[in-house]
């Protein structure tokens, strides 16, 4: 009897030990993904936003839209972020033949903030764009 | 002694008011006196924009002479241009969709890197900015009177830079010009209150000439 109070406490120890956990972790995450946001948007005004405009809605036929068209690909949109763009393209059925600058010197990590922040913003996705998802599409990038 | 004090306020009050409805010349400016009906007097010379030779996205030549007896807003940008350009390109269209088809209202963009923005490669520009007609113009020509018009005469800095993203440092301003081709405003063509503050300058300018004609 003594041993089953025990044991009962120590369950429910345990229980409310892994709930505190699990939400920890989910806090955690939701922490994060607010962070590689925020660092995004401030990446995204400097490097993106020029041409692709603060809202996303790119220049008349001179820039695209950031569009769900555009961003199908998201290894794709990774490698023209970091090599430009050098050929023309078709978003939405109009074609737009400008060339996209490169932006050699942005690191993986911003390149992945920049990713969560676009897709957050313009794909509603709700997980972050890790260095690692980053980094393998960058190996995979056509050559320049 | 107070009521002097009291009509000395209201009449400041009044020259300020009464200042405000005209826009500033901006410029150096100069005196020269000169005689009038046996008198001599002094008259202001304003600074003015001199006559260019520039050619536009048709391939036409384009002098001072065709934006006689227009008021017209210059600004300096290259079609390449990573920066700034494309955020007063989009502001620009704000000022030539309020002013479409407006005769008396011109837009004047030179390209700071005429090797590469040549007429052909303007008109394609324009195009893609959903431009047609002159009334906007884009203009290419001599690499240093470009520069030259832009520093000397339209007050702005225009030149190049290799330090610079693109190749290129300019002003991100909107320079609004009279009928007498005489600077009347500088505006930040890279935001949005700069640029309803000119559409508004716009306004009060023609309304000034409105005003003089009557």
């Amino acid at each position: 009897m003594k041993n089953n109070r025990i044991d009962m406490k120590l369950s429910l120890l345990l229980a409310s030990f892994l709930v505190v956990l699990i939400l920890a972790c989910q806090g955690g995450s939701a922490i994060k993904h607010e962070q590689y946001v925020a660092e995004g948007f401030t990446l995204f005004q400097t490097h993106c936003a020029n041409c692709h405009q603060r809202d996303g809605k790119g220049l008349e036929n001179l820039y695209p839209a950031l569009s769900t068209d555009y961003l199908k690909d998201k290894n794709q949109v990774i490698c023209w972020t970091k090599n430009g763009v050098h050929q023309p393209m078709t978003v939405n059925g109009k074609s737009y033949n400008r060339a996209m600058p490169a932006n050699p010197g942005l690191k993986e990590l911003e390149i992945a903030e920049i990713m969560t922040y676009v897709y957050a913003t313009w794909g509603k996705e709700t997980e972050i764009t890790t260095v690692e998802t980053v980094k393998a599409a960058l190996e995979k990038c056509p050559p320049k | 002694m107070n009521k002097l004090i009291i009509v000395l306020a209201l009449f400041s009050l009044w020259s300020c008011s009464g200042s405000s409805e005209r826009l500033p010349i901006l410029g150096e400016r100069d005196t020269v006196k000169k005689m009038v009906d046996g008198k001599e007097i002094v008259d202001t010379v304003y600074h003015t924009i001199p006559d260019f030779k520039f050619v536009n996205q048709e391939g036409d030549t384009v002098s001072a002479q065709n934006f006689n007896d227009k008021i017209y807003v210059a600004d300096f940008f290259f079609t390449t241009c990573p920066t700034i350009c494309p955020v007063m390109k989009k502001q620009m269209k704000k000022v030539y969709e309020k002013f479409k088809g407006e005769n008396e209202v011109a837009i004047l963009s030179h390209t700071i890197d005429p090797d590469h923005d040549t007429p052909a490669v303007l008109k394609e520009y324009a195009k893609d900015l959903g431009v047609s007609g002159t009334q906007w113009m884009f203009v290419t020509g001599n690499r240093e009177k470009i520069y030259e018009i832009g520093e000397k005469q339209y007050l702005v800095v225009a030149g190049a830079d290799s330090t610079a993203p693109g190749g290129y440092i300019h002003s991100g301003a909107f320079v609004l010009v009279d009928k007498q081709k005489r600077v009347r405003g500088m505006y930040n063509g890279t935001d949005e209150a700069g640029t309803q503050r000119l559409i508004a300058d716009i306004e009060r300018l023609r309304k000034e000439y409105k005003d003089e004609k009557q």
